[in-house]
């Protein structure tokens, strides 16, 4: 064979293969919209009954029968409008679906795919058993914490919040050390959805080697309003080596609101403390809601540190009561071109800012 | 049976509550956006209105606001429907005139109890 027929041979085949090629994908794309469309026919026909059982009082055991009945084609059909659903609706209409997709053995099939060798497998797997609230999968779901997959972590942390096995506690904890496999704000808002149930591990967190895992605890104690553990976070206040866990126990400190958090927190603002601690403690008064901190934020206002003197002026202001205004309004009149009357009256423009009025600069320059 | 308007962009939870208030026997007129909710609160006068929070165009806060401007909408009912996260809207919308709220998810029971409570004492 020569060298040009060589070439025809080898360009008629790749022309071939060009064409089948082409053949295939025009061939694939025509089926999955014909599929597609057949699919959304066959979502819009049970449809009805989906909202039937959703929307229903306690007559849904008709539309239940017959979803969970359904053949495996149209239920392939009906499942993602099933699943959206159960992420938007709570109490009975959610009780409604978690019964269907017993019945259909989803959760059956989601704990299997919780081993799948596909990262989306294992990921959806985990966002049913989730969405489903199922408790059996809870350990499952903690061994998902340190999977390979960064996606399938921070699904299955996702998840074992909804599910709201206080036991989560600790593998969601665990999940924040070494660096960390999921995200932190993913572990704190699963965190908090575990309740009540989960503030020992919390509490016994506090005192963790990693800075990461102690920070988390603190945050999310306050975030909960766990009072009882005040006194245990105001000893973290006082003595942790890292600043960013002072700072996060100030914040819940504040949250907290507690009559011993005032002490605390009046001594974190004090000099010797870190800058941030220092601005968060600031902060934290103002959340107090107390009016025995405004002697201490009156102090604040004068500080050389920008921001301790400015969150101190907008505490005030959040405090509200008439002895804070009453300072605010004093530091502006009594100490004119003073950084303190600037902070004061900054505070107070954005008050009267927020009730709708413009409050004028005041006639002495402020430094 | 009250006419109530529905202003949601989610489909499937648009869909809930037309179904839910229609089985318990109110007319209801659903739109997608809140520029549409606004147009149609003006031209129908419903008897109550279901805002969503987050809404493309126009977010259900304004309409509301919106709506309280207007004079012969000032006056309508207005639930707000908002998402977990959003809670720190829920002032906001109550200050902008909202009468009630529902965080979402939701239950469509609890939905119909708010609709008809809110109605019950803004009719009384």
């Amino acid at each position: 064979m020569s060298t040009a027929q060589l070439v025809s041979l080898t360009l008629a085949m790749l022309a071939g293969a060009v064409t089948l090629l082409g053949l295939v994908i025009v061939t694939g794309r025509a089926l999955h919209r014909r599929r597609t469309r057949r699919d959304a026919r066959l979502a819009a026909d049970f449809r009805p009954l989906l909202l039937e059982l959703t929307g229903g009082d306690d007559d849904i055991d008709e539309p239940l029968r017959r979803l969970a009945a359904l053949d495996r084609r149209r239920w392939r059909a009906v499942e993602p409008s099933a699943i959206s659903l159960l992420t938007k609706v709570s109490g009975h209409a959610h009780a409604a679906l978690v019964s269907l997709f017993a019945q259909r053995g989803l959760a059956r099939a989601a704990l299997r795919d919780l081993d799948r060798f596909g990262a989306v497998r294992r990921a959806t797997a985990a966002h049913v058993l989730g969405l489903m609230g199922h408790t059996e999968a809870a350990p499952a779901l903690a061994g998902l914490l340190s999977d390979r997959s960064p996606e399938v972590r921070a699904v299955a942390a996702r998840a074992l919040g909804q599910i709201g096995a206080a036991e989560a506690a600790d593998p969601l904890l665990a999940s924040l050390a070494a660096g960390g496999g999921v995200p932190f704000h993913l572990v704190a808002q699963s965190l908090i959805r575990l309740g009540p149930g989960a503030r020992p591990a919390l509490a016994k967190a506090l005192y963790h080697p990693e800075a990461a895992v102690r920070a988390v605890a603190a945050e999310v104690l306050g975030l909960t309003g766990a009072v009882e553990t005040a006194r245990v976070l105001i000893g973290v206040l006082a003595g942790d080596p890292s600043g960013e866990v002072r700072v996060r126990t100030a914040r819940s400190l504040g949250r907290l609101g507690t009559p011993v958090c005032l002490e605390a927190l009046i001594h974190a603002t004090g000099p010797a403390h870190p800058h941030a601690v220092r601005v968060e403690a600031a902060t934290a008064l103002g959340d107090l809601g107390s009016p025995r901190a405004v002697p201490a934020l009156c102090d604040l206002l004068g500080d050389p540190q920008y921001h301790v003197a400015h969150n101190a002026a907008r505490s005030l202001a959040r405090l509200g009561s008439g002895p804070a205004m009453a300072v605010l309004a004093e530091t502006v009149a009594e100490r004119p071109g003073t950084t303190a009357a600037g902070h004061a009256w900054e505070a107070l423009a954005v008050l009267d800012l927020q009730a709708g009025q413009l409050r004028r600069p005041p006639t002495a320059p402020v430094s | 049976m009250a006419i109530v308007l529905v202003a949601e962009d989610d489909a499937d939870i648009r869909d809930l509550i037309i179904f839910k208030l229609e089985q318990t026997g109110h007319a209801v007129t659903a739109v997608g956006d809140g520029l549409s909710a606004l147009k149609a609160a003006r031209e129908q006068t419903p008897d109550i209105i279901l805002l969503d929070v987050m809404m493309p165009g126009m977010s259900g806060i304004d309409v509301c606001r919106e709506l309280r401007r207007i004079p012969e909408t000032a006056g309508l009912p207005i639930i707000l429907l908002t998402a977990r996260a959003q809670e720190s809207d829920v002032a906001t919308g109550l200050t902008a005139g909202a009468d009630d709220y529902i965080v979402k998810p939701f239950s469509p029971r609890v939905l119909a109890d708010r609709v008809h409570s809110v109605l019950t004492r803004t009719r009384a």
